[in-house]
């Protein structure tokens, strides 16, 4: 079998001292509140923002929700980025810290994923649904693998998650879960492994 | 752990690994960023308001603990004015008025001609100059001003008080109270820097804190300490050691020089007068933009202020804001609104007294007005501003812009029953109570109000929208398939030509396979098919008819079919390589086992990493073509 193939990210060095001169003076707009510089950075980073959250917590959440929270988090967060690390990074953490929050918090107390609502009625039909109203074979699959992460606890979650679904090194990982190394290495081991017991069927496939 | 391996090579890691990068966040389309972009800048302007909201409710119940602490009351005879200061620093002065209520004589250089500021030229307070050493505060009869000392520090200067600033550079803020008392919130001093307010018969020396010196009287002078410890040191009598006089204590000193202990009452505490000060002073150490205040009451009290169309409580209320110009309405049950605008400036605070006049009780006039076609969406935007004008309604979506929907709820069901409502409103309350059950998860309580608005309505289109919004509700949030099934038929049959007809079908066809009708929802698929060949989902469709077919109808041959349908058709679908596979499953059922292969080896070939790999490859070394 080839090589899985890993994501680049992985590889990719974190280089905080050479903040690119744009963005520096986007951020510090952003900390005078400018909300053009606000949208702006809100554009440049929505996409990673958003797939993150969408890995780490699943259908289940209101990602939209959550993104929010993280955005909002990283504006009034912004003041305190001193620069040690890169942007990116940071607000990575800041990512990371609220999805873990939210699965924390509403690990038995899910919220239901509201598809549609009177305002969307009004215009047009929203077609990347998901419920029982999705394609079947994806949603199937995606549905046994947070079911299976679901069996997880937050720490173990966000850690395979990062590692295996969004492919950060451990080092990566450690930083922006403030954890040693040697816990991310154990969260991971445990969480590959309690995974593999639930998923099971599939791997057999 | 230190035999771990991450990169762990294992079969059932890379396997484990290959099927969790199967997980893709699906893809947002503009308008979804739009509205989570709106949704995020109203957040967080919200977000930002909302010290504003809170203003009175932080800064009471600090007031509490202040009110618990005692109070030193100290009284100093002596109206004459005695010279206080040899030496004047000649640093820059940093002491100018922040605000003015009534009018307040002001003699800049201690000499010379009187200003007057006044409340009624808001300009001339801004634009007026720093207060020098000499300069003469004196505010008339029932005005006060508060003057911004430095970031931190503030005075409220009562009616017919006399202040002199003595000295106001940042090491040595000094003034002297001829007559008349102030309210003083001081920031926390440091080292070598100096906070003291004269009156003729004592000294008061502050590290900190909130305090008030009442001079009023000709024969004694009381200091009113609310937060912190002041140093009150008599001027007359035979002891003139300084005394500490902590928090919630009054001390006071009489002409004579006697001196008399007591505790602050909360009737004679200054509440709001504190709140105003600790708001701007909190905001001046912060060095935020927030730090303008405006103090908003009105006749009657507790009408709902609206501050940008922004709820920020009822009157009377201190609303901490940026400096710039606000829109402002005030609304009170049988009371015309108070619409209007305020321009407040840095460091400044605006005082608003609104005036609400009665609603007229004259009947409406009895001409009815002319008849002309209005659209649903019209009609619902035109309840919706009408709604708007109702404070209770307002208080209800404030009430859910900040999560309480039990409170929203609870307004708007006595709203809906009260019969202040018309038809149209009632609808539209309907909806907003509609959109609090979802909020909550009550999808049960949600699908009531549905088919109650269902029952009740006339309009086609409008009881096509409750249909698919039914069985979106009964479909996926409930679960119930059957109810979603016959709101999606029904609506299917009111709507043929709907917008999103297309999507309905689809829709049913998949509630139909979780009801385990699998040949209705084939047949429903199929309809699909041919009703809408140019729908950009029909991929979708062609896929889960052959799964459908091959899967539980077990007519491999129809299922190769559709799926060579989708593969001869849709290039670029996303659903190509597992049609690929699922067809090469049917051709192995049929046996045609060549094709089968060709499949296999052309999903390999899209997919050389996908969940299948091992299938095919297992099966191509089975026929040895591997």
């Amino acid at each position: 079998m080839a090589a899985i193939s890993d994501n680049t990210s992985r590889d990719r060095q974190e280089n905080g001292a050479g903040m690119p001169e744009p963005m520096r003076e986007l951020l510090q707009q952003c900390l005078k509140r400018d909300r053009k510089a606000q949208r702006q950075l809100f554009d440049f980073y929505k996409h990673k923002v958003h797939d993150l959250v969408f890995k780490s917590l699943g259908p289940k959440f209101d990602v939209d929700d959550i993104i929010q929270q993280a955005f909002i988090e990283v504006f009034k967060s912004i003041s305190y980025f001193k620069g040690d690390s890169s942007f990116d990074t940071w607000v990575y953490r800041i990512c990371v810290k609220v999805c873990t929050n939210q699965l924390r918090k509403k690990y038995r107390k899910r919220q239901p994923q509201i598809i549609f609502d009177s305002q969307q009625a009004d215009t047009e039909i929203d077609t990347t649904d998901g419920g029982p109203f999705a394609d079947l074979e994806k949603k199937e699959l995606e549905r046994a693998i947070y079911d299976a992460l679901d069996k997880l606890d937050a720490e173990k979650r966000i850690t395979v998650v990062m590692y295996e679904m969004d492919g950060r090194s451990l080092e990566e990982i450690a930083q922006a879960t403030n954890i040693p190394l040697g816990t991310v290495k154990s969260r991971l081991f445990h969480g590959r492994k309690m995974l593999e017991k639930h998923l099971k069927r599939f791997l057999e496939k | 752990m230190d035999k771990f391996d991450a990169q762990d090579k294992s079969a059932t890691t890379r396997r484990l690994r290959s099927l969790l990068l199967t997980v893709k966040a699906p893809a947002k389309q503009d308008r979804d960023w739009d509205r989570l972009e709106n949704d995020l800048f109203a957040a967080l302007d919200v977000d930002e308001h909302a010290p504003a909201r809170h203003g009175l409710t932080i800064a009471f119940p600090r007031f509490a603990v202040y009110s618990v602490a005692a109070t030193i009351l100290l009284c100093a005879a002596g109206i004459g004015v005695r010279a206080l200061y040899q030496k004047i620093r000649s640093e820059e002065s940093i002491a100018c008025v922040a605000s003015v209520q009534g009018r307040v004589a002001v003699r800049w250089d201690g000499t010379g001609s009187w200003d007057t500021l006044s409340s009624a030229r808001p300009t001339a307070v801004t634009a007026q100059k720093k207060a020098r050493p000499g300069t003469i505060f004196a505010p008339l009869d029932k005005s006060s001003a508060i003057i911004a000392l430095d970031k931190g520090s503030m005075i409220t200067l009562y009616e017919r008080s006399v202040l002199t600033i003595k000295s106001s550079d940042r090491k040595r803020q000094v003034c002297f109270l001829g007559s008349g008392s102030v309210l003083a919130k001081v920031n926390k001093r440091h080292v070598g820097q100096v906070f003291e307010v004269r009156t003729p018969c004592a000294t008061c020396s502050i590290v900190g804190t909130i305090f008030k010196v009442d001079a009023a009287s000709s024969s004694k002078t009381t200091l009113s300490v609310y937060q912190g410890k002041v140093a009150m040191k008599p001027l007359t009598g035979p002891v003139s050691v300084a005394t500490l006089v902590a928090t919630g204590r009054q001390m006071s000193v009489s002409e004579n020089g006697s001196v008399a202990f007591g505790l602050i009452t909360e009737s004679t505490t200054p509440i709001r007068d504190i709140s105003v000060l600790s708001m701007l002073a909190e905001h001046g150490e912060n060095g935020s933009d927030s730090n303008a205040v405006l103090d908003v009451t009105s006749t009657p009290e507790g009408a709902k202020v609206m501050i940008n169309n922004i709820m920020a409580g009822t009157t009377p209320i201190l609303i901490r804001e940026s400096w710039g110009r606000y829109a402002l309405s005030l609304f009170s049950e049988g009371y015309e609104p108070y619409e209007g605008s305020v321009t407040v400036g840095r460091d400044r605070v605006v005082r608003l007294a609104a005036e609400m006049s009665q609603k007229s009780t004259m009947p409406p006039p009895a001409v009815s007005p002319p008849r002309r076609f209005v659209s649903p969406a019209m009609q619902r935007q035109k309840s919706e501003e009408e709604l708007r004008l109702i404070p209770d309604y307002v208080e209800a979506l404030v009430n859910i812009a900040s999560g309480e929907y039990q409170d929203a709820l609870a307004i708007l069901d006595s709203l809906s029953g009260s019969g202040v409502v018309d038809l149209r409103q009632r609808m539209c309350i309907m909806e907003t109570i509609n959109a609090c059950y979802r909020k909550l998860g009550d999808f049960q309580r949600a699908t009531d109000v549905l088919e109650e608005r269902l029952a009740k309505t006339d309009s086609q289109r409008a009881k096509g929208q409750i249909l698919w919004e039914l069985a979106n509700l009964r479909g996926n949030c409930l679960g119930d398939y059957e109810g979603a099934e016959m709101a999606l038929v029904e609506f299917l049959i009111l709507e043929p030509d709907a917008m999103w007809a297309h999507s309905a079908y689809s829709k049913l066809a998949e509630t139909q396979y979780y009801l385990g009708k699998y040949k209705v929802a084939a047949a429903t698929y199929q309809k699909h098919i041919a009703t809408f060949p140019d729908d950009p989902d029909i991929d979708r469709s062609l896929y889960n008819l052959g799964c459908i077919m091959g899967r539980d109808l077990a007519d491999c041959g129809k299922a190769a079919g559709w799926y060579s349908r989708l593969l001869n058709s849709f290039h670029a679908s996303k659903y190509r390589s597992a049609a690929l596979f699922r067809r090469a499953e049917c051709y192995m059922q049929m046996g045609k086992t060549d094709e089968a292969i060709r499949d296999y080896r052309a999903y390999l070939a899209l997919e050389p990493d996908g969940i299948w790999r091992s299938v095919c490859i297992g099966t191509l070394k089975k026929f040895k073509v591997l």
